[in-house]
């Protein structure tokens, strides 16, 4: 039999209210409500740590009329169990994308990620949980304050590289990096999201994604369109 | 995204008390013996780059037993000895907050330091007075970590002041010192380690400059010297000096589990795992808070402990009225608890019946996907109903002896 294959959630960053369509996809999609939370991108100490654990609740919860078990991680290398027996969705929230990068790669977290998603597991990528999604994450280098030596990223979405909180005055920005790294970016403002499997990718939410091509060309994709050119690649 | 272009300490008072600070912790490391100690090569990626610092070969270690651990504990079961301590040291003792924070940045108490939430968050008048508390608090992250050393609830015994200088600062942390020692606690088993980093609460992103204590390989407690900026006003300096009372006491007693170590004297809890006494524990102080369970905020941490609490305990089949009694009283020596014992036990064990009813139909439902029953009703209710739908009886008999 075939192996059922999981599915990425990108979220373009904001608060709950901006996501508020993909969080309802994302909690919906869930068979048995089981959710992993990795909120390692911040910077926190233990009454921070509390805080996101009372936002994620407040971000998932409403969606449900079941009760949502979520897990904040905080330790990636201590969790030694297969994901899949335990969760169906991990949730990765933002921060700083170089040290939520860091911190995966030098657990070994990665490969657990990859394999979660083979086996049907999915993946929600807030703000820089959704950088490290794609090639690379030198698209947001200007947070990378502490000599981080990792660049690349997961690359579950080909060759695409991932902007999140998007505005036009980033730009010239995008422009530059496409062209040194020759990665195509997807460009989220917040409000935006988008749903990828291994066939396509769904637009989610209330604003349009824009694509910014190899050769410099824009395209704009609105909410409710499928797009058959990206899709998840593992 | 997070930026972290944000200046902070831009004002010259802020960088004198960062000069001050380095100036008086090195005094403190003197005065105490403690040398740091090389950690080149040392990965301490992990949980941030340290300073780390031991107690020197040379330094002379006066061993003071504080009239002996026996004694220390049994100052520990009450807040009397804690309480005077702090009150001759010229602190004013501030009672417990109830655990349902209604201000600050989280939805439960998780330090002592949220005391100050008023002033930090709402900018409230600054009170001169230094301040102790000790403060329960319940701490999410740790959950799923309870053992040795470990429990999701505590009570964190702290000092707070608001505008005093380093050197207040470490005069206070030698007072906690004096009292650590006095308790028993060797200088010679702690490691203490100096960290600078940026944190935030709720909308606050502040700096802070920490020296965490820790013993025989365990945290103790931390002090941390916060410049915290405010919106209509200059960045206030928060001291806050915290350790874990259970851990106190655990360390105290070589030869006690940790739950056994934090129980009241008098009472033995040989009989349960950890797990379940610290679950009990926590929902008694949810419980008799006021806390409600339910499917978000406050009441999903009681649902979600519930849930835990019942899993366990599902073969185990241990009657927690006891248990619930025994922590209720603890906790009430603390803080206040404005719902009744009775009522207390009656909401735990309503919603441990609730989740038991839903363990119950997702055993069957691994053999009767179809069976699909209001789970918020006592349990013979369902097993009632359960009988009258194509789950086989026998079956159904087999399971609820097991798990009943």
């Amino acid at each position: 039999m075939k192996k059922k294959i999981g599915k990425i959630f990108i979220s373009g960053g904001g608060g709950i209210e901006e996501s508020f369509l993909l969080d309802k996809q994302f909690v919906r999609s869930l068979t048995k409500r089981k959710v992993l939370y990795i909120p390692l991108a911040l910077n926190r100490d233990n009454i921070g740590f509390e805080a996101c654990y009372d936002w994620i609740i407040s971000a998932l919860a409403r969606h449900s009329d079941d009760f949502i078990n979520i897990t904040m991680l905080l330790d990636l290398a201590g969790y030694k169990k297969e994901l899949n027996d335990d969760f169906d969705g991990i949730y990765i929230g933002g921060g700083n994308t170089y040290k939520l990068l860091q911190h995966i790669y030098n657990t070994g977290f990665d490969k657990k990620l990859t394999s979660f998603l083979r086996n049907g597991g999915l993946v929600y990528g807030g703000s820089a949980g959704a950088i490290i999604l794609g090639k690379s994450i030198a698209i947001v280098s200007e947070e990378n304050d502490n000599d981080y030596k990792y660049n690349k990223g997961l690359s579950l979405i080909g060759n695409y590289s991932i902007m999140c909180h998007y505005n036009e005055a980033e730009d010239d920005k995008i422009l530059e990096f496409v062209k040194l790294y020759q990665s195509p970016v997807i460009a989220l403002p917040e409000g935006s999201g988008l749903i990828i499997d291994k066939e396509k990718c769904e637009v989610v939410g209330d604003k349009s994604v824009l694509i910014f091509g190899l050769y410099q060309e824009r395209k704009s994709e609105k909410s409710g369109n499928f797009i058959n050119y990206i899709s998840l690649t593992i | 995204m997070e930026r972290f272009e944000e200046k902070f300490n831009k004002d010259d008072e802020s960088r004198e008390n960062t000069l001050d600070y380095f100036t008086f912790a090195d005094k403190f490391f003197v005065e105490h013996g403690f040398v740091e100690v090389d950690t080149s090569g040392v990965d301490t990626e992990k949980d941030g780059d340290y300073r780390i610092y031991k107690l020197g070969r040379r330094h002379n270690v006066e061993h003071k037993s504080g009239g002996g651990n026996e004694l220390a504990l049994r100052y520990l079961q009450t807040p009397e000895f804690l309480k005077n301590f702090f009150e001759d040291a010229n602190f004013k003792a501030m009672p417990a907050k109830l655990i349902v924070n209604k201000a600050g940045s989280t939805l439960f108490m998780s330090a002592g330091v949220q005391i100050l939430d008023s002033i930090i968050h709402e900018e409230k008048e600054i009170f001169s007075e230094k301040i102790y508390v000790a403060q329960p608090v319940f701490r999410t992250q740790f959950i799923d970590k309870i053992g040795e050393g470990i429990s999701s609830s505590f009570i964190n015994i702290a000092t707070e002041m608001v505008n005093k200088s380093p050197e207040e600062h470490f005069m206070i942390l030698n007072k906690w010192m004096q009292l650590l020692e006095g308790f028993g606690l060797n200088k010679e088993n702690m490691i203490l380690k100096s960290v600078e980093r940026y944190s935030k609460w709720g909308k606050r992103r502040f700096s802070c400059k920490i020296l965490k204590i820790h013993y025989n390989g365990w945290g103790l407690g931390d002090a941390a010297y916060i410049d915290m900026p405010q919106d209509s006003r200059n960045n206030i300096s928060i001291s806050d000096i915290g350790f874990g009372l259970e851990r106190i006491k655990w360390l105290l007693s070589p030869d006690k589990s940790y739950f056994q170590s934090i129980v009241p004297s008098d009472k033995e809890l040989v009989e349960f795992d950890s797990e379940l006494i610290d679950y009990v524990r926590t929902l008694t102080l949810l419980a008799g808070s006021g806390v409600k369970p339910s499917n978000n905020a406050h009441g999903y941490r009681f649902r979600q402990l519930s849930k835990l609490l019942t899993k366990i305990n599902l073969e185990k089949k241990a009657n927690l009225n006891d248990l619930i009694s025994i922590w209720y009283d603890d906790w009430r020596k603390w803080t206040d608890l404005p719902v009744d014992k009775e009522n207390s036990i009656r909401t735990i064990n309503l919603e441990n019946e609730r989740n038991f009813n839903r363990e119950l139909l997702d055993i069957l439902k691994k053999d009767y996907p179809d069976v699909g029953i209001d789970i918020n009703q006592p349990t013979t209710k369902v097993i009632e109903l359960l009988n009258g739908t194509s789950v086989d009886r026998n079956h159904l008999r087999e399971v609820l002896n097991k798990i009943l």
